[in-house]
């Protein structure tokens, strides 16, 4: 074999491999949902059954659970794109140092261990009287978050026209008008992304929230507890279930794309032809 | 400043400007610098022990006194004057005494009470991290650890970012991208929880090993090994951060010109050669922001350790935790985040150096 055929060989091979690594955990969780032993296993398989599911749904202290996740994420996506549309629009307005000094403050959570942050969060909060608590969560968790939305908001904002704003404020539109008419909407598809990404990433936060949520309780931190013991069945339900919101998300993702890309053909090949037919007159 | 309120007026200029005021102030900066107040102070946890026993003390002599002025208001009743006056002293000495103690106790509780809260400001928070042999090994195998997690993800990633770059046709990498991420949008908990059903003495990895006969399932003693524990551990970290190397490298090789490879190759270069004299200098940005993100990552990883460790082992952010909830001891618990967190800065500071890369990473 030629060493290129090899290489494609090895090549493959290996991608092979490396999706399977990837992928194992999981089917291994989705079989194991289904096998009748009381602890989470593979092996001894002890019949095909859905009562972990069913177990699952009874369990008060997720429900409860997975409120709490709700509410926190809806919290934080309030707060994170507030801050970080504030901190987009004072990035734009500043110049070199201060500008990189800013950035830099406004970023670090996202590259502090998440750990870090919970600590400092809730020995600061402390002072105040605070032992914990969904607030602290909302607090802890939109510090980093704040920053994720900050900077798909300043991505979004690169392409923006500054000029745009100027004429309306020269034709005698007031401040807010300028706001919510010209700004805001333009900012849209980033904000729309971002209280997405909030939100997801509230959600399935563990190493802050651990720290902050006193004696409440997320989903996230029920599927801890849960894997702490290593010994609670109904944990394998659950991820089926997430992986299978996963794989929805994912087709929807990909249908979604792909619609896209045959609009955006179908309308160049119509404008090609607006073209021809131009030419030819 | 005056460029900002022109351009949106005061009542927008100030939300803007309130809003990254408390987000910098209240949210980063100030936390940050509790913590490291924290741990400048402690509590004499040993001072409250003493004025506990004394107290008790004082009340186990209130009791005796009790008995004793009981007994000797009984013997009264029974008394003629010569005893009699002999038994009025002592009760009088009795309640006199019990006066006394019951004075004394209001301030000795109120001492305790404030010795609960009191900051007393010293070194002991740095000397206990510092002295703590067992914290100190810990310490450095997490170190040790999250360079290895970050060595081996950077050399198993390396291949799948350079074809997914440059090697794969467009349709074929948008999928293939996709099919990274997936895994990913499942919790950190549950893909991690998965590896606990694989390493234990019963899981999946056994399960395969027994189908050549090398393990036997069944086995009562000794029963078949687990590997939880450190290795276990360092292979559930391994699993739970790789997507975070890949996707800077992807991004970094990307931008390379296809043009130069091709040349390289026309020019008869080996593929060894390409990748060390252009891809590699090329992707260095990228292998930074790689590196920083894993090695963070591993070490700020509370989860993986939590599954994987089997109660073997104890890593550093499960001791920041122990001290923060089940000891309550707060300023031990902000001087070993402390320490974490110059583990993470020093670790920053030495990729930027070895890559020379600048603050523009987090290009998500």
């Amino acid at each position: 074999m030629s060493s290129q055929r090899l290489l494609s060989w090895i090549t493959g091979g290996y991608l092979a491999l490396f999706f399977a690594y990837l992928f194992l955990p999981l089917f291994i969780m989705v079989a194991a949902a289904f096998n009748a032993h009381s602890s989470p296993a593979l092996s001894p398989w002890q019949g095909f059954t859905l009562r972990w599911f069913g177990e699952l749904f009874a369990k008060d202290a997720l429900w409860a659970a997975l409120w709490n996740s709700l509410i926190v994420g809806f919290f934080v996506v309030l707060l994170s794109l507030t801050l970080g549309l504030a901190g987009a629009l004072l990035l734009a307005r500043l110049q070199k140092h201060a500008r990189t000094l800013l950035y830099g403050v406004l970023v670090s959570p996202v590259l502090t261990p998440g750990v870090i942050l919970g600590v400092s969060t809730l020995l600061f909060w402390r002072e105040f009287g605070s032992q914990g608590g969904l607030v602290l969560t909302v607090l802890a968790q939109s510090t980093f978050i704040a920053a994720y939305c900050m900077l798909l908001i300043m991505a979004r904002m690169q392409r923006f026209d500054p000029t745009l704003e100027e004429a309306a404020l020269d034709l005698g539109a007031s401040h807010r008008q300028v706001f919510w008419k010209i700004t805001l909407p333009f900012l849209r598809p980033a904000l729309l992304s971002g209280a997405v990404l909030a939100f997801l990433q509230s959600f399935e936060n563990y190493n802050t929230t651990l720290f902050v949520i006193g004696r409440e309780m997320t989903l996230t931190l029920f599927i801890g507890s849960a894997v702490r013991s290593g010994q609670e069945p109904t944990i394998n339900a659950l991820a089926v279930i997430f992986i299978a919101l996963t794989v929805v998300l994912a087709v929807l993702y990909e249908v979604k794309r792909r619609a896209e890309r045959a609009r955006e053909t179908a309308r160049r090949e119509a404008a090609e032809r607006a073209d021809t037919v131009l030419a030819a007159a | 400043m005056t460029d900002l309120l022109r351009r949106y007026g005061i009542a927008i200029g100030s939300y803007i400007l309130l809003a990254c005021g408390f987000w910098v102030l209240v949210m980063i900066v100030v936390p940050q610098v509790t913590m490291l107040y924290y741990t400048t102070w402690y509590i004499d946890r040993v001072h409250t022990g003493e004025l506990s026993r004394e107290i008790d003390q004082l009340y186990g002599k209130l009791d005796d006194l009790d008995a004793d002025i009981a007994r000797l208001e009984r013997a009264l009743n029974t008394q003629e004057p010569p005893a009699r006056t002999e038994t009025e002293q002592a009760l009088d000495a009795a309640r006199s005494a019990q006066a006394d103690i019951e004075a004394r106790l209001p301030a000795l509780e109120q001492a305790w009470k404030d010795s609960r809260t009191a900051r007393t400001y010293g070194t002991r928070n740095y000397d206990y991290l510092l002295g703590n042999t067992d914290h100190r090994t810990v310490f450095l195998k997490t170190l040790f650890a999250s360079v290895l997690v970050t060595a081996l993800a950077l050399i198993f990633c390396y291949p799948i970012a350079f074809y997914l770059a440059q090697a794969a046709r467009p349709e074929q990498t948008a999928l293939l991208l996709l099919g990274l991420v997936i895994p990913y949008w499942v919790n950190e908990l549950l893909r991690v929880f998965a590896w606990q059903m694989i390493l234990s003495g019963r899981g999946v990895l056994n399960m395969a090993l027994s189908w050549f006969g090398i393990v036997d399932l069944d086995a009562i003693n000794p029963p078949p090994p687990n590997y939880l524990g450190d290795g276990g551990v360092v292979v559930g970290m391994i699993y739970a951060y790789i997507l975070f190397m890949v996707f800077p490298l992807y991004n970094v090789i990307e931008t390379l010109d296809k043009n130069q490879l091709e040349a390289a190759r026309d020019l008869g270069a080996s593929w060894w050669r390409i990748h060390w004299r252009i891809v590699i200098p090329h992707a260095k940005p990228g292998i930074a922001v790689g590196c920083i993100m894993t090695f963070m990552l591993a070490a700020g990883s509370y989860a993986v350790p939590m599954a994987l460790s089997g109660g073997r082992s104890q890593w550093f952010t499960q001791i920041i935790y122990t001290w923060t909830s089940d000891t309550q001891d707060m300023n031990l618990g902000a001087t070993y985040a402390f320490a974490l967190l110059i583990l993470c800065i020093v670790f920053i500071f030495l990729m930027m150096k070895l890559f020379r890369v600048r603050l523009e990473d987090i290009a998500r």
